[in-house]
């Protein structure tokens, strides 16, 4: 059996997620519970978040298993790659942008519910603005890795999650562009670590037919799916009871991707992506 | 009887002993011992496996329902004091307000006289073991005695049996055992040490039997983590040697047991010294820069940036640092120092191949990577990308460089 990237996050060896989201002007579609993409995007990574922080802390002290990266693309100009924040998971605990009020209700431990007052820590605003520059997006985040695995080469294989609702475009053809980020992709799923190779899973926010962990680019119907196919890393062995477990099909070469996700479908896929492939932890 | 007593505990790597999560207790008195290890993914677990552990050993007369409940309510009354201190964190409140529990597996041994006759009684809950070893022991595997609430084949998941902190929402079935008192060892361990006693058989009895001290217990986590044999977890072992000796008490003959508290002290001070330490190498280096610095201005040099000084004024202005903080940051140097040592060796050969292959390769300098991009009305433009076009921002060559470098974030690694 394969054991590449099984290797478990540690405060001895923290993982590595890097979100990379599309920050481009069509974020502003309107997509679900009276959000727009990117509201809908930045609500999940910001639950996302809090969960790894929840699942990560003893009670009062956050542990260091996982440096998160947030680069956005698109936003702040047509072809602008930002670092929107990275840091260690202590480091988010203690300094969200902001905080937010809600209402919740859970169980009163008797059979009832009961409404709490709950602080939901903010880290990343939506933004809409500027074009999709996936390629350059995605070779910003290869630089990444190979600084953490230059610093950390025993740590557990980096991970990517890219959020987009669209093809690249960078105002040259979208063959280009899609061909660019191909071509990074690639070399990224090629860099190799002792936990194996870095992941790219993806994640498409649209309307179209949902297509999701295929294992043939012949089985999809459509450009922006075949696209999604090319970059994503085929769902390792350690990820494959996990994805099981939140009712992805993931068969024996599927690929980590999910094209025209509904919201239902978008946080599962999330959550799947930044589970580190286990509910392991050391 | 006379029994010997040794306990030794250690937090996961690169943690804090002030982060381990297990605990153990005993009472000589009672002639009760147990051992407890905290569910990581649970609500304050070590202050959970904490009460249990102290509790149940002091406990004479033993109620289990009551014991539980006792429990519960010392857990709730501790964890809501951290709560509502002042500095309790959105984290601690949120999950607090949750009603979240914590969870801890635990094993817990006593010694009773009946008639003129010792017995022993164990039981275990979760994936914290038991096991007693006979003094002329032959067939590990037929004469071992063992104690858990894991079920056959024993594998080790992070999903233990557990007692939990609130409710009755306690996970498995506890686990009995009741035997006459013979000579031989008790061992009281939580998960990984268990995992790894299960797989190297009598070897693990041989080698557990040299530790003469924490340091010891501390080198044997160290090396055999290395090997991969170990798991890297929380790791606590309390062994119980019992010896004839034809008289009918017990006797208590030696106690080198590790208390968790003061090992979490000593951390402390060592945090501290070394934060002082730094503190004043800061200071000298301040001075001596100082020094360095006037003797430029005497010779009408403009000096330089003195980040060294910003970085003490920076320390000074600082609030006071927690002990968590100061202990990440402990940690991180002896880490830091050590990866860099390994590093340097890298880096050198790094340069040299970096250097050798300049001479070789001509400079790619010139080469434009920003290279123009010209919106083209691509007629398959999708809709997305026709609402990207509207947003008509400039597509200046300059912002395709993210806004920083990748250093910035390779820094923080």
């Amino acid at each position: 059996m394969n054991n590449s990237n099984s290797k478990q996050w540690s405060s001895a060896t923290p993982g590595y997620i890097i979100f990379l989201v599309d920050q481009s002007g069509s974020m502003a579609e309107s997509f679900a519970e009276g959000k727009n993409r990117s509201e809908f995007t930045a609500l999940v990574i910001n639950r996302t978040i809090n969960e790894l922080i929840n699942t990560n802390m003893d009670g009062e002290k956050v542990k260091d298993r996982v440096f998160i990266s947030m680069i956005g693309y698109g936003g702040s100009s047509a072809l602008a790659v930002d670092d929107i924040r990275s840091d260690y998971l202590s480091s988010f605990a203690d300094t969200p942008l902001r905080m937010e009020q809600l209402k919740k209700k859970v169980s009163d431990g008797a059979g009832g519910l009961i409404e709490i007052d709950e602080q939901m820590p903010i880290f990343i605003e939506p933004t809409a603005n500027g074009l999709t520059p996936m390629a350059d997006a995605l070779s910003f985040a290869k630089e990444l890795i190979e600084g953490w695995l230059q610093k950390k080469p025993n740590n557990p294989a980096p991970i990517i999650i890219n959020i987009s609702d669209g093809l690249p475009y960078t105002g040259d053809s979208i063959d280009t562009a899609m061909n660019n980020a191909i071509s990074v992709s690639k070399e990224i799923m090629n860099i190799s670590s002792a936990d194996g190779n870095p992941l790219i899973f993806n994640c498409h926010l649209g309307e179209g037919q949902t297509h999701s962990f295929n294992e043939n680019e012949s089985e999809l119907s459509d450009d922006q799916a075949k696209f999604l196919f090319k970059v994503s890393s085929k769902v390792p062995e350690s990820y494959k009871q996990d994805a099981v477990k939140r009712d992805f099909k993931a068969l024996p070469e599927s690929r980590g991707f999910v094209s025209n996700a509904d919201p239902e479908l978008f946080i599962q896929f999330i959550n799947f992506g930044s589970s580190g492939g286990s509910d392991k932890i050391a | 009887m006379q029994i010997s007593i040794k306990g030794y505990i250690t937090s996961k790597e690169s943690e804090l002993f002030y982060d381990c999560a297990d605990r153990y207790a005993y009472n000589k008195s009672q002639n009760k011992f147990a051992i407890s290890d905290g569910v990581s993914k649970s609500f304050f677990p070590k202050i959970w496996a904490d009460v249990l552990v102290n509790r149940w050993v002091d406990s004479k007369e033993f109620d289990e329902a009551q014991f539980i409940l006792d429990c519960q309510k010392d857990w709730l009354n501790q964890v809501t004091e951290i709560v509502n201190r002042s500095n309790a964190k959105w984290f601690t409140k949120n999950a607090f307000n949750r009603k979240e529990s914590g969870l801890a597996t635990f094993v817990g041994l006593r010694f009773y006289k009946k008639k003129k006759e010792w017995f022993w009684k164990a039981n275990a809950l979760g994936d914290s073991f038991l096991f007693f070893v006979p003094k002329e022991i032959k067939d590990f595997s037929k004469e071992c005695i063992v104690l858990s609430s894991k079920q056959e084949p024993i594998v080790f998941d992070n999903f233990p049996d557990y007692l939990s902190s609130l409710g009755s929402n306690h996970k498995g079935k506890k686990q009995l055992k009741e035997n006459l008192m013979t000579a031989g060892t008790f061992y009281l361990m939580t998960d990984a040490l268990a995992e790894w006693f299960l797989n190297e058989k009598d070897n693990a009895f041989n080698k557990i039997d040299v530790w003469q001290n924490q340091k010891d217990f501390e080198r044997f986590v160290d090396e055999e983590r290395y090997n991969k044999k170990l798991g890297n977890d929380d790791s606590a072992i309390l062994t119980i040697k019992i010896e004839e000796d034809k008289k009918d008490q017990i006797k208590y003959v030696l106690e080198e047991v590790s208390d968790i508290n003061e090992l979490i002290k000593v951390q402390q001070k060592e945090i501290e010294d070394s934060e002082k330490a730094k503190e004043q190498e800061l200071v000298v280096q301040k001075e001596n820069l100082n020094s360095v610095t006037e003797t430029e201005q005497l010779q009408q040099f403009e000096p330089e940036g003195n980040k060294l000084s910003e970085e003490l004024e920076t320390e000074k202005e600082k609030p006071q640092k927690g002990f968590i903080e100061k202990g990440k940051e402990f940690l991180f140097r002896k880490k830091e120092k050590e990866e860099s040592d390994k590093q340097k060796v890298t880096d050198e050969t790094i340069e040299l191949s970096e250097k050798h292959q300049k001479e070789e390769e001509p400079s790619s300098q010139d080469e434009d990577t920003n290279t123009e991009t010209v919106k083209s009305e691509d007629s398959d433009k999708n809709e997305s990308q026709e609402i990207e076009s509207k947003s008509k921002v400039k597509t200046e060559s300059s912002t395709k460089a993210p806004n920083k470098p990748s250093q910035n974030i390779t820094d923080k690694f």
